[in-house]
């Protein structure tokens, strides 16, 4: 996924306006769902957040050379703007030991973006549905899509296959792939939290 | 037990949250103005590289001074910055000059902005005189500012705290006013041209006044000196935005006019456009607005 990510990246920088509306469809609504969870679901302090994160990384696009999953690189520029918010607000942080804040296990779900082996941990407990949310953010964005059309929304896979606008064979493929890096993520981070 | 777990667990725990549509639609036009800007800044600075180097150096202060020969002006007293330059082909003693496809910004002492189209040749006579020997040149003068003059072949146009451009093609000359007046003087006949009016000298010497075009003006925009948004109020943002345009800041609503000089702006808009630096200012700021026959129209947004 590196590869694709850089690849979207180039595009961007060429002034794609396709890859443009690709990278903001796919990275923005985990952005905004990261940022609100930080932000104690303030949806103001969200969008604020959220934008200037995205002003950031605009100006910095040039520089990423995929060394880490798309996703971790926004989250970074993220984490700097939701302290500064904090900051000029003169607001704590919300507190509340996300599990994604831990180092391991953030480096556990870019390794996944970036479609690398992680460790196999079990399934054990508690915050799942907020776990596989954040699971399905950090997946390549066509990825989690193709699973939330598939297991959510009960698509056929020559649904799926019009949505990725692909064959339906690579589309089983995508499901496939998605699967696999769906789980492993979501046994580590299961795995760290027991 | 034959059903995918995978299939279960994110059947149960259902679609992630959704992000409201109007938050996407606000944040999706900052970001695609920011990215459209980088990727304008990169180009440029490729074209720049790519032999246009003079440009970049000349963006950085220029005191035009120091080699100037004319007596009538102390040295010190008469620089230049070139404020924005996208191919200011030379920078020569008292002469400045631009190629088939540059264009140039600059900033005299007394805060009066000069801006080059293609083509132009400009001699610097004083601090506050200038030679238009081809070309065009546009003069804005912030009222309270020291005056202006501009010397051509077929006559002399000075300003009375105005925005004005003058344009030499072929054999004429042509003076156009956006605000304030001009006198326009060719031998010994002397119009004064004020706002929405034009001025023509032919080569014969003939003076004219007439209503003037509204288009013609878009170069001047292009080669604007960036505006410094970070820390800076909304209102003066927009007073700046309009007056680029030769139009009036109004908002539709008095309280919002009250408000905009408290309400601070971050960020920059450098390597937008006029329209594109409007269009993300107001959006972010939760404002709409309009160019209305002269008038920059500010709302909140519905």
């Amino acid at each position: 996924m590196g590869s694709d990510e850089r690849q979207l990246v180039s595009r961007m920088l060429s002034g794609d306006e396709h890859a443009f509306a690709e990278f903001f469809d796919g990275y923005f609504p985990g952005l905004y769902r990261f940022a609100l969870t930080r932000l104690g679901g303030d949806e103001d302090a969200a969008e604020e957040v959220v934008q200037a994160t995205m002003g950031a990384a605009m100006r910095k696009i040039g520089t990423y050379r995929g060394e880490s999953a798309l996703f971790t690189w926004l989250c970074t520029f993220c984490r700097h703007e939701i302290a500064r918010f904090c900051r000029h607000a003169r607001r704590d942080l919300v507190s509340v030991g996300l599990v994604e804040d831990d180092p391991a296990i953030a480096a556990a779900l870019a390794s996944l973006a970036r479609g690398e082996s992680a460790q196999e941990a079990a399934l054990e407990r508690a915050e799942t549905r907020r776990l596989v949310h954040v699971v399905l953010d950090g997946l390549p964005p066509r990825y989690a899509a193709a699973l939330e059309w598939k297991y959510v929304d009960g698509s056929s896979v020559q649904e799926i296959a019009d949505r990725l606008e692909t064959s339906v064979k690579a589309a089983e493929s995508t499901l496939t792939r998605a699967r696999e890096a769906f789980r492993r993520s979501f046994a580590v981070l299961a795995g760290e939290r027991a | 037990m034959t059903e995918d777990p995978i299939g279960s667990l994110l059947r149960a725990t259902g679609r992630r949250v959704a992000v409201p549509e109007e938050r996407s639609a606000r944040v999706r036009e900052a970001a695609r103005v920011a990215w459209q800007r980088e990727v304008g800044r990169r180009r440029r600075r490729r074209r720049i590289a790519g032999g246009l180097a003079l440009a970049a150096a000349v963006l950085v202060a220029v005191w035009v001074a120091r080699s100037f020969r004319s007596p009538h002006v102390p040295l010190a007293a008469a620089p230049l910055v070139v404020e924005r330059s996208d191919g200011l082909t030379e920078l020569q003693g008292s002469t400045l000059r631009t190629g088939a496809d540059g264009r140039a910004a600059l900033r005299a002492r007394g805060g009066q902005a000069l801006r080059l189209d293609h083509d132009t040749t400009l001699r610097i006579l004083s601090d506050r005189s200038f030679r238009l020997e081809r070309g065009a040149v546009y003069v804005d003068v912030l009222p309270g500012a020291a005056p202006l003059r501009i010397e051509t072949p077929r006559a002399v146009v000075e300003e009375r705290g105005t925005q004005f451009q003058v344009r030499l093609s072929g054999g004429d000359l042509a003076v156009r006013v956006r605000e304030g007046a001009v006198a326009v003087t060719a031998g010994s006949a002397s119009v004064l041209a004020a706002a929405g009016q034009a001025v023509t000298v032919d080569g014969g010497g003939r003076i004219a006044r007439t209503a003037d075009a509204a288009a013609g003006w878009e170069w001047t925009e292009a080669i604007a000196p960036p505006f410094l948004l970070e820390g800076r109020s909304l209102a003066d943002f927009l007073a700046w935005a309009a007056r680029e345009r030769g139009a009036r800041v109004r908002f539709l609503d008095p309280a919002l006019a009250g408000r905009a000089p408290g309400i601070v702006l971050h960020g920059s808009i450098d390597g937008m456009t006029l329209d594109q630096a409007v269009a993300s200012v107001t959006a972010t700021s939760g404002l709409v607005h309009r160019w209305d026959r002269g008038e920059l129209v500010v709302g909140a947004a519905p």
